[in-house]
């Protein structure tokens, strides 16, 4: 009797627990050993057997005993220190200091930016009348600096703008190639030249001046 | 009396019904425990929190679902899940390679199949490479080869169907063979145990 890989699957559960006799556990075994693919199903149907030898522990003196009593008897009163002391222990976890500890230093870092000083706070300034105003009045600061940007922006946008339309005035490359005896320098073109780079260097003065009173107000 | 009406009356504070439960049933579940754990003290606690489990869910037990004992099983089992889960990092602190060297260190010893003491090692061996496995497996191995349930009480156990409870089963014992293969007394107890 020839068995194949198919046969095994079939009867693998059968075979792992040892209930093929005589004729069919020769057969299945012969081709698990020769079979590669099947080759393990050998060493699990010995798993399986000394798995199957283990003997059942005994029960632990008394744990019966234990379970009756937890289940029976009626639960203990808890006193006030006993329920104080486990939620001190819930407390003491370090998961939990860990993360107080996180959360307490993003506190301290957001009133640090805030520039909220814990000490200064008096018990006046925690009247919601007072938190409310000011709330209200760091609002109006806030929008009031941001209206002030915006204004500043637009007024470096006008010059550089008016520095881009003179610009092509003085970087004007020469229309024609260089000549070998170049032509007696013209007094007046000159001085038209001389002018536009200085009224350019003005703006750009300007513009620096700007950037720079910008950089003081923020 | 069967269990429905043993329930029942446990429901309605009857104490020796319960204490009929506790008996009848506290071994199988510590062994289920015991083999799934390794640890003896984790092992008795487990048991304890079943029955704690049990007695106070014991209103919701439906006889339709199951027998007793395999309701039992199921609370155990989903027990010793979530001690598997939540003692996980605890036991990743104890590497595998930690656990290997103790295996090959009893090949040194390379017992006789007729020796007794060959035998114990082999189950010790044997209980290290259960816990080696894989829950899933584990408990399928556990509840078949160990704990004797049925395919079908397994799957009530398990909560999935009898294909997917053979298959566990018997990639557990594969896997099982392939960690014993290694040592020299497996193979040759072969005639020792069938």
């Amino acid at each position: 009797m020839n068995w194949d890989c198919a046969q095994l699957d079939q009867r693998l559960g059968d075979f792992l627990e040892g209930r093929l006799r005589g004729e069919e556990r020769t057969a299945l075994e012969a081709h698990a050993h020769a079979c590669q693919r099947c080759a393990e199903w050998v060493d699990a149907r010995l798993a399986t057997s000394w798995l199957r030898t283990l003997k059942p522990l005994e029960t632990p003196p008394g744990l019966e005993t234990r379970i009756l009593a937890q289940t029976l008897a009626p639960p203990p009163q808890e006193s006030f220190w006993a329920v104080l002391e486990a939620g001190w222990r819930a407390l003491a976890q370090p998961r939990f200091s860990f993360s107080l500890a996180a959360a307490l230093l993003s506190v301290a870092l957001v009133l640090n930016a805030l520039d909220v000083s814990i000490t200064d706070i008096r018990a006046a300034d925690l009247n919601p009348a007072n938190i409310y105003r000011s709330v209200n009045r760091n609002a109006h600061l806030a929008y009031a600096g941001g209206v002030r940007f915006v204004n500043d922006l637009w007024v470096v946008y006008e010059i550089r703008s008016r520095l881009e339309e003179l610009a092509p005035e003085i970087e004007e490359p020469p229309a024609s190639p260089r000549p070998d005896n170049p032509p007696p320098p013209d007094d007046k073109s000159d001085r038209k030249q001389q002018n536009l780079s200085n009224g350019t260097r003005n703006y750009s003065l300007l513009a620096f001046h700007n950037l720079a009173i910008l950089g003081e107000l923020r | 009396m069967d269990d429905a009406e043993v329930v029942e009356r446990c429901v309605a504070g009857d104490s020796a019904a319960w204490e009929s439960i506790v008996r009848s049933h506290t071994r199988r579940i510590y062994n289920l425990c015991y083999r799934f754990t390794t640890h003896r003290e984790e092992a008795e606690d487990l048991t304890q929190e079943v029955f704690l489990r049990v007695f106070r869910t014991l209103k919701s037990y439906d006889a339709s679902q199951g027998a007793l004992g395999v309701w039992l099983h199921r609370v155990a089992r989903n027990l010793l899940i979530d001690h598997y889960r939540a003692t996980r990092k605890q036991r990743l602190a104890v590497s595998l390679e930690d656990a290997l060297p103790h295996i090959e260190q009893k090949e040194s010893g390379a017992p006789r199949p007729d020796d007794a003491l060959a035998r114990t090692e082999l189950s010790a061996l044997l209980q290290q490479a259960l816990a080696r496995l894989s829950p899933e497996l584990r408990e399928a191995v556990i509840l078949r080869d160990l704990q004797e349930l049925e395919y079908r009480e397994i799957s009530q156990v398990l909560d999935i169907p009898d294909g997917t409870v053979k298959s566990r089963i018997n990639r557990g014992r594969a896997e099982l063979g392939k960690l014993l293969k290694r040592h020299p007394g497996f193979r040759t107890s072969d005639e020792a145990v069938s």
